[in-house]
């Protein structure tokens, strides 16, 4: 498809990427900036074509992994050996609003699981990562993360969008907002939700919701059966020879009068958007068959073994989009209610295993195949939950209440300095001690792996240029390469 | 909040370290202080109880202990927060220091921190405020002097501004528009739908002088006007019937608030007084149902429903905010929200101010009334969302708290822990007419003695108040708003943000004018439209050539505009002849509908997902304009979605009746309904090929067709009524011609004298209603399933009358035993819920919900099947593709009980009340694609028109390439 040729010199093109984006008030943000800069790129076919990052970077696309309910750190990857000392006692001082069920802070409690070291870099991890601790000398961790929020709607909202209130876009929608995506056939940002039927995320689709940006930065959530996303398949009865016929006619009619196609850069756009549907409807299917996986592969994920079976298939989903140029993937591990999420309450034990034999084969197979691929130079790894777990125990059955005050987030690949540990927390665990890192830095440095300055990351709404970091965010230097 | 990015260049790091102590006090630190402390750590502000502008407060410390340790920089508090090794860092709310000032700071503090001089914080640079009252959108409302024009085509004032501004442009006025682009883009603009074919050609016919004003006066004398603009003030309004956050609890009882608005725009309330009725229409109109529906206004933005102890106030802080936030943007374009935590950066608004002006509202909390809702028809009473003071409040599902607080707190930082004064009511001195005017100015007794506050009716009093209040802005805001969605773009673009940031005006005189005229035309704002759209400006040609900058600005050429997501949907259904113009009521769960988009249940975790692809907004915060994308994903849900699909076909089945199946007739009334005009030669010839095109592709498709028939291998009970002719027990109490097959045993009735009743006709089906009993199958007819696979088909209907717990089929072992162990299907409002229980086991039991599909009054199909203690459960509707399957683990269930149909168990309340067509169930899992072929076969019934000829299917193709248009997607 040719594009009108006025609309390909540099003036135009200015005003083109605008008006694909018309109405949304982004002149001055950094779309405008990129056009300027970048004269030599050939088209703007849409606003979610690939961007030059500000600067360069290794990473390109994302694997996020929320654990959702929130993980315990202390019982995961901040091992606290004076738990074991001081079990049972009663931590005095300890303000009894910091979890979400008040007053039901009890005595410290040890974690019920052995911790033990691996790798070079000798990190203690808990034994309910069998698979994961292998990977610890690629892992950087930063144990010093902490919230604001207190339960699990708007903690993981301010995960995701960097405020606990509505109407923020979420990294991902920033993320293709900056980047746009490779891959002009696949949604640029995907999420999938637990596979096992348990439900959204408490902060459903808002965690992946787009805010003030245009709709089109939103997540995409697949569907966990039938086609995994709508519409892409022709209509019952029609194929791709009448649906053929159809996109010619359509073409021949919205160019044959001049009177009734006036030349407008997002109508030329408009066009073309339905020759791009057409082969998204070929090629979109293919990136979500696992029948082409070798056995080694499924095996190395899982996907036969029932105890992780669905989020196996998800991991190697996501592999797939990453290395089909999706952007941003996104995956929850857990459902809605608490007991069927990491939201351990009562029993952590129980709660924790169920939970990490869903997710450690295939997060670890993902590192692997990844770094097989040649992928995870490219791929930076997230995973983390919506906030830590108290070092106490819940009162009235084995488990931690909620604690923002901090828990540990690792990352891997793209950019990411192998090894790097950062920040700490207290002797409990209880509390971001050294260096402690907030979701607004967590997500500064995430955009900056990216290659993305996150203040110069910038929409204009109501009046303000906003960021994802508000006005907040530094950047974690000491865990990129 | 405010992304102010400062760059600090205090210094010209060089041979810094050795510099004594005394001299970088001199040479720099002070400048740090001055420039990035002091302002918070004066004597005046003593933020942290700490001030940083002498000697004896940086000794003195802050309320946490002392800042410096002198000689040990690492072990100063201070160092430590401006490093942001602890909190609270600092500077609050500003970037970092630089490194360098970072260093010098510790430098400092290790040569033992001498503080050589008091500083004083530099005088904030506040602007007076009578300033302030200058600003072009804030100042009273001036007289303006139209321009004087000679041109022709110069016919209102309207054009005198637009045109004066071409002038200066060197821009030539366009002609005016064909009349039947013109009807087109009055329809699309006004009504959100394209107009009749009829009512084109009898426009175009029509030389009148007059016909013009007097097709405007006739399309804002329609209903389809008040729903059209209506969503427009929705959108501003942030309207949604739920709350939001985790659990998103619907409110079933908001959409009053959507029908008083559309109500009040097609009834052209003043819009003063549809502003103070949002605001207080319970306390100004006291008794009118219209005024207290209309505080559904405050009621309807996100509430957060589950929330720690802790964070209760704070969350009634955040529900106020919303309050004032909305208002801001919504009604005065003022981005009010940016002051609750300091001043606003850019606009004169304090902080004292923003929490003065939540106080107004800060006794009045959401609840629900009984009214009779403003349906024309409706004669019961029923609840309604409302807001104000003295209702009942909401239920919260954890921590409710109090609804509210007697005071209202001016907080630091907006943080609740960090409370300072409380505040008494007022408004931003900015929006008054003189500082001499106090908050009590707008205060009048109410009508009826109560102990409310009456700060909300001052406050609608103060905001329509053109003399010494917020009426100006108010004015100008929705004077811009209207003339915005007449062209697409604003006189300011800016339509929410009328401060210091937003954009200037194109045309301030203009605005001005029709704000102007508005006021003094009794705030009609039909009197608006028909200023915009008798003028030529609104009937010029839109350009060929794409417009310049200048153009675009200056209004030169009718701007070429996307239709939104509202006006796309609703066209189709104009398009195809489906539009149904019931107006008001409870909205429309069901994600395809064919009533106008406006009444789509608005949930805001579920938005309806053809609205958000083509760019509706979130319902989160006021939005003033939308945004539109362009992305392939339009392009497949146009082609490929079902609804769209069905909509063409059904459109395509009706045209060929009307047209005796002949492509020509029917390619000129396709393009007459679509685009409003005739096809032109070419098109016409191109259309009839296409048409035979695709009939021969289809004919030939069909050859290869075979008809999907049910799975017969391994079905232990079938029931097809179409094979029944009625319900009566015949030998050996069986129903007669129940079963397919002499193998398969049929059903009977519990109580035989109240059996279900065969209903025959098109859709022949076997209806349970409270007067009948449920059908039961006894073990010794039936070999019980046991803990083996199985897997059942259902085709069933639960009328709308229906109640909202149906119990379709399942084993009933509930009879004498103490425990349930079996599986069911049944249906609870929108959900369908498969389950296998074991009562006597603990632990999860196996629910497999598929919530929000289910709709009343249409047949759905659904097969649920256990395969190796999995379960799953499909839905397939009549459109084949809103496929929806769940999966779940249940534990090992034993269904050993008698099968029942209609109920599970002796309990009437759960009886299902609906009509069953079809019913297969098999002693094995069939496999996905069998499940797919049954669906297949019971959807091809004669009801849902899937069987269709050739012919019909080309025409839809070509109705569906039409819609596909540009022209049609586009205002022109």
């Amino acid at each position: 498809m040719s594009i009108n040729a006025t609309y390909l010199n540099s003036t135009h093109r200015f005003a083109s990427r605008r008006d694909f984006l018309a109405g949304a008030g982004c002149g001055a943000g950094i779309l405008a900036l990129q056009d300027l800069l970048r004269a030599d790129r050939a088209t703007h076919d849409s606003p979610l074509s690939p961007q030059d990052p500000h600067f360069p970077a290794k990473a390109t696309s994302v694997i996020w992994l929320f654990m959702h309910g929130a993980p315990s750190h202390v019982d995961t990857w901040d091992y606290k050996p004076e738990l074991t000392k001081r079990d049972g006692q009663t931590h005095e001082g300890f303000d009894q609003s910091t979890g979400f069920f008040a007053g039901a802070g009890g005595p410290i409690m040890k974690s019920p699981f052995s911790f033990a070291q691996f790798g070079e870099t000798g990190t203690w991890v808990s034994e309910i990562f069998p698979h994961l601790s292998k990977h610890v000398d690629r892992m950087a961790m930063i144990h010093s993360c902490y919230a604001k929020e207190n339960n699990h709607a708007p903690a993981q909202i301010e995960m995701n969008t960097g405020m606990a209130r509505l109407g923020f876009p979420a990294v991902g929608s920033w993320v293709t907002y900056g980047l746009g995506t490779e891959n002009q056939n696949l949604p640029g940002f995907i999420v999938m939700y637990d596979a096992k039927g348990r439900g959204t995320p408490k902060s459903r689709s808002i965690s992946w919701g787009s805010g003030f940006l245009p709709g089109i930065y939103q997540g995409t959530p697949l569907n966990n059966s039938g086609a995994p996303i709508e519409h892409l398949s022709p209509l019952p009865g029609r194929t791709t020879t009448t649906q053929r016929s159809q996109l010619e006619l359509l073409k021949a009619l919205n160019t044959s009068n001049s009177d009734s196609s006036p030349h407008r850069p997002e109508l030329e756009a408009r066009i073309k958007s339905f020759e791009l549907a057409y082969r998204m409807q070929v090629a979109a299917p293919e990136a979500f068959q696992l029948d082409g996986e070798t056995e080694a592969t499924h095996s190395m994920y899982g996907t036969t073994n029932p105890r992780c079976a669905p989020f196996a298939k998800q991991a190697l989903v996501a592999r797939r989009l990453v290395e089909r140029g999706v952007r941003f993937v996104q995956l929850f591990s857990g459902g809605f209610n608490n007991e069927d999420s990491w939201d351990a309450h009562s029993n952590l034990d129980k709660n924790h295993r169920q939970f990490s034999g869903e997710t450690d084969q295939p997060i670890s197979a993902l590192l692997t195949d990844l770094d097989q691929r040649g992928l995870l130079d490219s791929t930076l790894v997230v995973c983390c939950g919506e906030f830590g777990r108290l070092p106490l125990v819940q009162t009235g059955g084995t488990g931690r209440d909620h604690n923002p005050l901090a828990f540990t987030t690792w990352m891997a690949g793209g950019g990411i300095k192998a090894a790097a540990r950062y920040g700490s927390t207290d002797d409990l665990g209880l509390r971001a001690a050294d260096n402690p890192v907030s979701i607004n830095d967590l997500h500064a440095t995430i955009l900056h792996l990216l290659g993305m300055n996150h203040e110069d990351l910038t929409y204009r709404h109501e009046g303000r240029d906003i960021r994802l970091t508000d006005v907040e965010g530094v950047v974690v230097k000491e865990i990129i390469e | 909040m405010c992304a102010t990015v400062q760059q600090d260049h205090l210094l010209a790091i060089s041979e810094q370290d050795k510099r004594p102590a005394n001299d970088l006090f001199d040479n720099t630190v002070a400048e740090i202080l001055i420039k990035r402390c002091i302002h918070c750590h004066n004597p005046a502000e003593l933020s942290g109880g700490l001030d940083l502008t002498s000697a004896k407060g940086l000794a003195a410390g802050g309320t946490s202990g002392p800042v410096v340790n002198s000689g040990s920089p690492n072990d100063s508090r201070l160092v430590e927060l401006v490093e942001h090794r602890k909190q609270p860092r600092m500077p609050l709310d500003q970037p970092k220091l630089p490194d360098s000032s970072i260093e010098v700071l510790k430098l400092w503090i290790a040569g033992g921190a001498p503080y050589m001089r008091e500083l004083t914080a530099p005088i904030a640079a506040k602007e007076q405020i009578t300033v302030d009252r200058s600003f072009w959108s804030f100042r009273r409302l001036q007289d303006v002097v139209i321009p004087r024009t000679n041109k022709a085509n110069t016919k209102t004032p309207v054009d005198a501004f637009i045109t004066s501004s071409w002038r200066s442009a060197t821009l030539l006025p366009p002609l005016r528009a064909t009349r039947g682009a013109l009807i087109r883009r009055l329809y699309l603009d006004v009504l959100g739908i394209p107009p009749e074919p009829d009512a084109v050609n009898a426009f175009v016919n029509d030389d009148s002088p007059v016909a013009w004003p007097q097709l405007v006066d006739d399309v804002l004398s329609r209903p389809d006007y008040g729903q059209r603009w209506g969503r427009y003030w929705l959108d501003v309004v942030r309207f949604a019937e739920s709350y939001g956050f985790e659990h998103d609890l619907d409110n079933d009882n908001a959409y009053h608030f959507r029908d008083f608005v559309i109500q009040a725009w097609n009834a052209d309330q003043p819009f003063d007084e549809f502003i103070r009725w949002q605001l207080a229409g319970d306390e100004l109109a006291p008794g009118n149902t219209r005024a207290r529906l209309a505080t559904g206004f405050l009621a309807a933005g996100p509430r957060n429903a589950d929330i720690a102890q802790v964070r209760v106030e704070q969350e009634r802080y955040d529900e106020l905010d919303d309050f004032a936030r909305t208002i801001g943007a919504g009604f005065l374009g003022l981005t009010i929200g940016c002051a609750r935590c300091h001043d606003h950066k850019f606009d004169p608004l304090t902080q004292r101010e923003y929490y003065e002006f939540i106080k107004i509202f800060d006794k009045s909390i959401r609840g629900e009334v009984e009214v009779v809702p403003i349906h024309p028809t409706a004669m019961e009473k029923t609840k309604a969302l409302v807001a104000g003071e003295g209702l009942e409040p909401l239920a919260r599902i954890y921590n409710p708290g109090p609804a509210f607080y007697k005071e209202t707190w001016m907080l630091n930082r907006g943080d609740v822990n960090l409370k300072e004064y409380t505040v008494s009511p007022g408004v931003p001195g900015v929006l008054t007419a003189t500082d001499e005017i106090d908050f009590d100015h707008w205060e009048r007794p109410l009508e009826e003695d109560t102990e409310f506050t009456r700060f909300r009716s001052s406050a609608a009093r103060w905001i329509t108040d053109v003399n010494d209040g917020a009426g100006p802005l108010l004015a100008r805001v929705i004077a811009n708003r209207v003339w915005q969605f007449h062209f697409g773009r604003g006189i300011v673009t800016t339509p929410n943000d009328f401060g210091a940031r937003g954009e200037q005006p194109s045309h301030p005189e203009l605005l001005e004018w029709l704000a102007a005229e508005l006021v003094q035309h009794d705030w009609s704002i039909k009197y608006l439209h028909r200023l915009i759209l008798n003028s030529h400006a609104y009937q010029q040609i839109s350009l060929q050539k794409n417009p310049t900058e200048t153009q675009v600005a200056l209004f030169h050429g009718f701007p070429v505009r996307r239709l939104d997501a509202d006006a796309i949907h609703d066209s189709l259904l104009a398009a195809t002849n489906q539009l149904s113009h019931e107006m008001y009521g409870p909205g429309v769960i069901s994600q395809s509908s064919n009533r106008r988009a406006i009444y789509y249940r608005l949930k805001r975790s579920q938005l309806n997902p053809f609205l958000r692809l083509f760019d509706c907004p979130d319902t989160l915060q006021s939005s003033g304009k939308r945004p539109t994308s362009t992305v392939p994903s339009q392009a497949l849900a146009l082609l490929n979605s079902h609804s769209v699909g069905e909509l063409m076909a059904d459109y395509a089945t009706e045209t060929l009746a009307v047209n005796n199946n002949d492509p020509a007739k029917i390619v000129n009334a396709t393009f007459r309904r679509f685009l409003s005009r005739a096809p032109r030669p070419a098109e016409q010839q191109m259309a009839e090929a296409f048409i035979k095109k695709q009939v021969a592709s289809y004919a030939d498709l069909h050859r290869e067709d075979t008809p999907a028939s049910l799975i017969t291998n391994g079905v232990t009970l079938l029931l097809q009524a179409s094979n029944l002719t009625s319900i009566t027990l015949a030998q050996q109490d069986q129903v007669q011609g129940w079963s397919g097959s002499r193998a398969i045993p049929a059903l009977r009735p519990i109580d035989p004298e109240k059996p279900p009743t065969f209903e025959g006709g098109d859709e022949p089906h076997v209806r349970f209603s409270p007067e009948s009993t449920p059908l039961v199958l006894p073990n010794n007819r039936f070999k019980p399933i046991g803990t083996g696979d199985f897997t059942f088909t259902v085709r069933f209907r639960i009328p709308k009358e229906a109640g909202n717990d149906n119990q379709v089929l399942g084993t009933d072992s509930f009879k004498g035993q103490p425990v349930y162990s079996g599986f069911y299907l049944q249906q609870i409002g929108t959900m369908l819920r498969f389950a296998t229980r074991n009562t006597a086991v603990e632990g999860p039991q196996g629910y497999l919900d598929i919530p929000d599909r289910f709709e009343e009054g249409r047949w759905f199909v659904v097969s649920g099947k256990r395969e190796k203690n999995t379960l799953s459960l499909t839905i397939n509707t009549d459109f084949p593709n809103s496929r929806s399957r769940a999966e779940a683990s249940p534990i090992n269930i034993n269904n050993d009980a008698p099968l029942k149909v209609g109920d599970i168990d002796e309990d009437p309340s759960g009886r299902m009340h609906g009509d069953i067509s079809h019913l297969l169930v098999y002693h094995r899992a069939l496999t996905d694609l069998e499940i797919k072929q049954n669906h297949g076969a019971l959807a091809a019934t004669p009801t849902h028109k899937l069987v269709r000829t050739a012919l019909e299917m080309a025409v839809a193709d070509l109705c569906q390439t039409l819609a596909c248009l540009n022209e049609f997607i586009y205002i022109r």
